[in-house]
């Protein structure tokens, strides 16, 4: 009786689907192209890898969004993707524990103004550097494309 | 007399106590030397036990759960629609319960229509605390719970699945050390990203996923 309720299940499993979905926060055959603006480090130097942070974005966002076009100028695009970068310092006891607090404001509007999408993503480390790049690569990962695999 | 008086001093002279001990003792040893025979006798007639088989002798014979405890490996293959899923599996086990830690790769074996992918999606991990809850000479059930997770890095470094799976697993010893087993495999909770049990096209079965497993114990 165990056994055959154990087959039973065996064949029930069989090839079962498994799928992996994702639901894009926009539309990316309407909005294909975006210009990026901003993701300045506030007057601080960061080379991530290097490459600036508004560098690091475009590259991050070609990459793996679902934009099929990341442009460095704002001529004939579909929206522009305006990033803030915040970056507060939390002292700790001595230097080793302090830790950076990076927060990336994000605003995606078409050239007439009208805002589409906007969000906030941060990260803290220890590195700047590291926590500027974590906060950067949410974006990208914010602007994954839809997709069922 | 004087023996007279003797005795009479010796009766009166012996601790009543002491003597209460010695006849005591006395009683004691003659029951020991009654029983003996009998006890003897007993043993003549009772049925002899069944000597319990050494490990040793039983591996020699026959595959057995000869191991209590054990380091143990294995591969594992995910019978999944569209992906081939496949791994390695570690971990161990010390009387009824186990640990095990699973890393699994994760392609497509269809196209993706969008181009998100080319075919390698990611991983699968998971950290599974089990118990062998039915354990004969060659085979065993085991039950577990534990935590899957699923980086997706063939799509984007930051996107991770994360599941809540049971299972069970049935294993047929082969070998005292070789076994092959199949695990059925439940996800109580999951991320709504992951979809156990659903097709790409959006239509529904049951969401068991079943993996084969080629494993060995030392």
């Amino acid at each position: 009786m165990r056994r055959s309720v154990f087959a039973a299940t065996l064949a029930l499993a069989a090839c079962t689907p498994l799928t992996f979905s994702n639901t894009a926060p926009i539309d990316f055959e309407r909005y294909q192209s975006v210009y990026v603006e901003g993701a300045e480090g506030g007057g601080i130097d960061i080379s991530l890898a290097g490459l600036s942070p508004r560098e690091y974005l475009i590259e991050g966002l070609r990459e793996d969004s679902g934009f099929r076009r990341v442009e460095r100028g704002p001529g004939g695009v579909d929206v522009h993707l305006r990033v803030s970068l915040f970056i507060d310092l939390d002292r700790g006891f001595d230097r080793a524990d302090d830790e950076y607090q990076v927060t990336a404001t994000f605003e995606l509007y078409t050239p007439d103004g009208r805002v589409v999408d906007q969000g906030s993503v941060g990260d803290q480390d220890e590195d700047l550097y590291e926590a500027v790049e974590d906060a950067l690569d949410e974006i990208v990962h914010h602007y994954l494309p839809s997709y069922r695999l | 007399m004087r023996i007279e008086g003797g005795r009479a001093d010796f009766h009166r002279s012996a601790d009543p106590g002491r003597v209460l001990e010695m006849r005591t003792s006395i009683l004691i040893v003659l029951a020991l030397l009654l029983a003996a025979p009998l006890d003897a006798d007993a043993r003549r007639r009772r049925p002899k036990k069944k000597p319990k088989p050494r490990p040793a002798a039983a591996a020699q014979s026959s595959p057995s759960d000869v191991y209590d405890s054990a380091f143990t490996y294995g591969l594992d293959v995910f019978m999944v629609q569209g992906k081939a899923m496949g791994g390695v599996r570690l971990g161990g086990y010390k009387g009824s319960l186990g640990l095990d830690i699973a890393g699994d790769l994760i392609w497509l074996t269809e196209d993706d229509p969008n181009g998100v992918v080319d075919s390698f999606v990611g991983a699968l991990v998971g950290l599974h605390l089990y118990g062998r809850v039915v354990r004969t000479r060659s085979a065993e059930l085991r039950i577990g719970t534990g935590v899957d997770i699923y980086p997706l890095f063939g799509i984007n470094a930051d996107e991770v699945l994360y599941s809540w799976p049971v299972f069970a697993e049935a294993r047929y010893w082969l070998t005292t050390q070789w076994g092959v087993g199949a695990q059925v495999r439940f996800n109580l909770l999951h991320s709504d990203a992951l979809e156990p049990g659903v097709a790409r096209d959006g239509q529904e079965s049951i969401p068991l996923m079943l993996v084969l497993t080629l494993g060995g114990r030392s």
